[in-house]
């Protein structure tokens, strides 16, 4: 039996020790051509957040098309590495060959983290990987920002001070991060709401109101939400009633809806308010932040450079494709493709924030506590 | 009522075609092996649904929801064979399938645990369908006081347990609480026992690879230093003749336990209906549940009484079908499967939430009818083969032992995909190994990590919403806390009539935990 372990242990280390060999004498993928390169190939798409979610919706619904648009037709996968807002999952394609056959999807936090922390994230230079760019536009005013309240407690944002003068407490909001609107409005704009975290998503928010729950929708006050999820509230008596339109979106496409559900177009924050510079300030890196989607595509910082543009080039396909837009409409997103240069410039403006503004966008990202 | 029969019968039109009785039956087979495997049941929905997106809708749904019926009805049989829970759905069914397998009654454990759970999967069913229409209403019900309560009677569930070894237990269910908190923490964003160094601390740890270093992982290294087969007292004749009566009188157990049920299924479809309790938690209560109210169970669950796999494997499948009420209703998922439908749904084009209610109705019911014709293949199935498969408990350790351990690590890696849960789940083991060599009772430490998060974000919510007044006056925290009192009530009731019985009347085995 001994002779045996021994002989198994040495095999165990000329395998490892090969393997070691081809991983070190690995060089830059090369190929006569494109479509060479990638036939025959398996394109690993890389998702940090649970299957269902709507990183894994996003990834999965584009990777149905993605293949059909890179030369040679590879194979795409989408895999699930969870954990710490997709840092694993970065940390993962970052270890693997510069290829191009390694994706990682980026949710905004991870990059707001770096920008924010002033620090590199261990393993995942943000910065310093390659993005191929994003799928998903903004849908503006269908997912726009709202302030709504429960329409049995006022009307107006006049009428929702008055009443929290009457109760002498503030109305209760739900947030499902620490951070976002919900946190950003109390604490700098001095609305009177209470954050209340620990809901999972917009949708157990949603039903919070519902219950009675809370009394304030930030998160998740907007026209797509509230179609989607509860549809009986665009019709009259409604439940609730917008207030405050957060990020300034023109609402008048939405006029006639709007009507149905006995709401009135609601004011701009800085309609409603009078805002000081830095609540200025504040609002328009928030909206800026909001508007860019959070679902970018990356490979590695150092993978050759034709890979990155058949990559891109094939990504912004995808955004073209008659199907693709139209699967995304069914679940109310609009495609289109953002570009690697839009979100350098995003990353290099959350990077300029210094001061209080740097401490409120860290709320903003729900990093309060890092 | 005209709509509601029309949907009936488009659902019927739909099911009886071939393709899509081909697709109910191939996601049933698919199920049935996922279940079985460890730890695969997610990661084999993934695949499934990646390529059911691509297909017409009944075939979808039908392939879907055939695979969904399965997952709970096989995954008690590793938690039975080898004391290794399928899914953390199975995690109670362990306490006494498997000291069943042990004492060579794998034949009548798998039998009424398969009975049981087709009991249940039909009941939960009927169910779905009867409240759909006021789906909102139920679901309404129950808010963060109803949650916090649920999970405070999760922490009694450690003291019911942990009986007889009341401190330990008491640690356990503390230090499982404890656990709970690694990660960020979910109200404020602070990082607790976590440093960048490990990042793969900040999401916590995983609960399947949890569950699977304490509870299987000491399992199979017993096996490997005892080298015995599982049903280690018995020869393969006794075995044999076990299985073949065993497989109607597990039936018969589960139809002299009506009653039980009953209760079991009714908590099943409670929790199933409230989003945010999840499954492990729900399999736990159910399980002291049964072990309060049933005469003699204080003494015996845990030692191999098939009620102990009655009460569970009912429970969790009535779940799985109550568990598409607020999915389907509300468009809030439940549970990661739920999710996984959620997002099949929305790229078939269905939306879930009212409007699938309103506009198709029959969609609903084709769900009903996939998941129903899935159980009662799925039961016919496993009870068929239980025969075959309960001559895993006759298989040599030096054979069992390494396959069933490829599985464990295959489990603990794909639930994240992640090398870091390989780490994890060896210092579990380590954790889960002196546990029971030291008679540290298992179950409360996994039960106070299960119930953790559950615990604290409901306290938060609760605490910031309502006034003290207002969560004791809800109905439904009124209603729970009344079912928990008639339940001690009833509970010492049963225990000082069992304690009048002479002790020798009382199974003397070795316990699970």
């Amino acid at each position: 039996v001994a002779v045996n372990v021994t002989r198994m242990m040495v095999g165990a280390v000329f395998a490892i020790v090969a393997l070691l060999f081809t991983a070190c004498n690995q060089q830059a993928p090369t190929a006569a051509s494109p479509q060479e390169y990638f036939n025959g190939k398996t394109v690993t798409v890389e998702v940090g957040y649970s299957p269902g979610g709507g990183q894994d919706t996003n990834a999965r619904l584009t990777a149905k098309y993605l293949g059909k648009y890179i030369p040679g037709n590879p194979l795409i996968v989408v895999e699930n590495r969870t954990g710490s807002d997709g840092l694993i999952a970065g940390q993962y394609t970052m270890q693997q060959p510069a290829d191009g056959l390694s994706i990682v999807l980026v949710n905004n936090i991870l990059p707001q983290k770096a920008a924010l922390g002033g620090q590199p994230l261990p393993g995942f230079d943000v910065f310093h990987a390659a993005v191929l760019g994003n799928m998903q536009v903004s849908n503006r005013p269908y997912d726009n920002y709202m302030v709504c309240v429960r329409s049995d407690l006022a009307q107006s944002y006049q009428q929702t001070l008055a009443y929290v003068k009457q109760v002498g407490r503030p109305l209760t909001a739900g947030v499902f991060r620490s951070g976002s609107w919900g946190a950003v409005l109390p604490t700098y704009f001095d609305m009177p709401f209470k954050p209340v975290a620990g809901y999972t998503g917009t949708d157990t928010i949603l039903q919070a109101m519902d219950q009675n729950e809370l009394e304030v929708l930030v998160d998740g006050c907007n026209y797509e939400q509230i179609d989607r999820l509860h549809p009986d509230w665009l019709k009259k008596p409604s439940r609730v009633r917008p207030i405050l339109n957060i990020d300034g979106s023109d609402l008048t496409p939405l006029k006639s809806a709007f009507d149905e559900a006995g709401w009135e177009i609601p004011p701009t924050i800085d309609q409603a308010l009078n805002l000081t510079d830095f609540q200025k300030q504040l609002l328009k890196a928030g909206v800026d932040s909001s508007l860019t989607q959070t679902h970018e595509w990356m490979v590695r910082g150092d993978t050759p450079g034709w890979i990155l543009q058949v990559e891109r080039d094939a990504l912004k396909s995808v955004t073209e494709d008659a199907a693709f837009i139209a699967d995304m409409e069914k679940i109310y997103r609009k495609a289109g493709y953002v570009t690697p240069q839009q979100y350098d410039a995003y990353f290099r403006g959350l990077q300029g924030y210094t001061g209080e503004l740097k401490e409120a966008m860290k709320m903003f990202a729900g990093l309060a506590g890092q | 009522m005209d709509a509601f029969l029309h949907a009936i019968s488009l659902a019927l039109g739909e099911i009886t075609s071939p393709t899509v009785l081909l697709a109910v039956l191939g996601g049933t087979v698919i199920g049935l092996i996922s279940g079985a495997l460890p730890g695969v049941a997610t990661s084999g929905l993934v695949v499934l649904l990646s390529v059911a997106s691509t297909m017409p809708v009944p075939v979808a749904i039908g392939l879907a929801m055939g695979m969904a019926a399965p997952v709970h009805s096989s995954d008690s049989l590793p938690a039975i064979m080898l004391g290794v829970p399928g899914t953390v759905a199975a995690q109670a069914t362990i306490m006494d399938g498997y000291p069943m397998a042990r004492k060579g009654q794998a034949g009548l454990a798998l039998s009424a645990g398969y009975f049981a759970s087709l009991i249940g999967s039909l009941a939960g069913i009927v169910i779905l369908v009867a409240i759909m229409p006021v789906a909102r209403l139920v679901v309404n019900t129950f808010a963060a006081p109803e949650f916090l309560v649920m999970g405070l009677m999760g922490v009694a569930v450690v003291a019911v347990v942990s009986s007889g070894a009341m401190l330990k237990g008491l640690l356990c269910g503390a230090a499982g609480l404890g656990i709970a908190a690694i990660g960020i923490d979910p109200n404020l964003g602070y990082p607790r026992f976590v440093s960048d160094g490990v990042p793969q601390l900040y999401n916590g740890l995983d609960l399947v690879t949890v569950i699977i270093g304490i509870f299987a992982l000491p399992e199979v290294m017993g096996l490997f230093i005892e080298n015995r087969s599982v049903a280690r007292d018995v020869t393969a004749e006794a075995m044999w003749r076990n299985i073949n009566a065993g497989r109607r009188e597990g039936m018969r157990a589960v139809l002299r336990n009506k009653l039980l049920i009953l209760r079991s299924v009714a908590l099943g479809v409670v929790g199933g209906i409230m989003p945010g309790m999840g499954q492990s938690v729900l399999d736990w209560l159910v399980y002291a549940f049964a072990r309060s109210t049933e005469k003699g169970a204080s003494q015996t669950f845990g030692t191999g009484d098939v009620r102990g796999v009655i009460a569970p494997e009912s429970a969790n499948n009535a779940t799985n079908a109550a568990q598409l009420i607020p999915t389907l209703a509300l468009g809030i998922p439940v549970h990661a499967y739920q999710a996984l439908y959620l997002s099949l749904f929305i790229i078939l084009g269905l939306q879930p939430g009212p409007r699938l209610l309103n506009d198709h109705l029959d969609v609903v019911m084709f769900i009903a009818f996939s998941l129903a014709l899935s159980s009662v293949v799925t039961t016919a199935t496993l009870l068929l083969m239980s025969r075959f498969v309960a001559r895993i408990a006759l298989v040599r350790a030096a054979v069992l032992a390494p396959l069933v351990m490829v599985f464990l690590v295959l489990a603990a890696y794909t639930s994240k995909n992640n090398l870091f849960d390989l780490v994890l789940l060896a210092v579990a083991g380590f954790v889960g190994w002196h546990m029971k060599r030291y008679r540290w009772p298992r179950p409360p430490l996994v039960i106070g990590f299960v119930v953790g998060p559950i615990l604290e974000r409901y306290l938060n919510i609760a605490l910031n919403t309502y006034t003290l007044t207002d969560m004791l006056t809800r109905p439904g925290v009124v209603l729970i806390v009344l079912s928990a009192v008639v339940i001690a009530f009833y509970a010492s009731r049963i225990a000082g009539s069992t304690a009048a019985q002479p002790i020798a009347t009382v199974a003397k085995e070795p316990t699970y935990a």
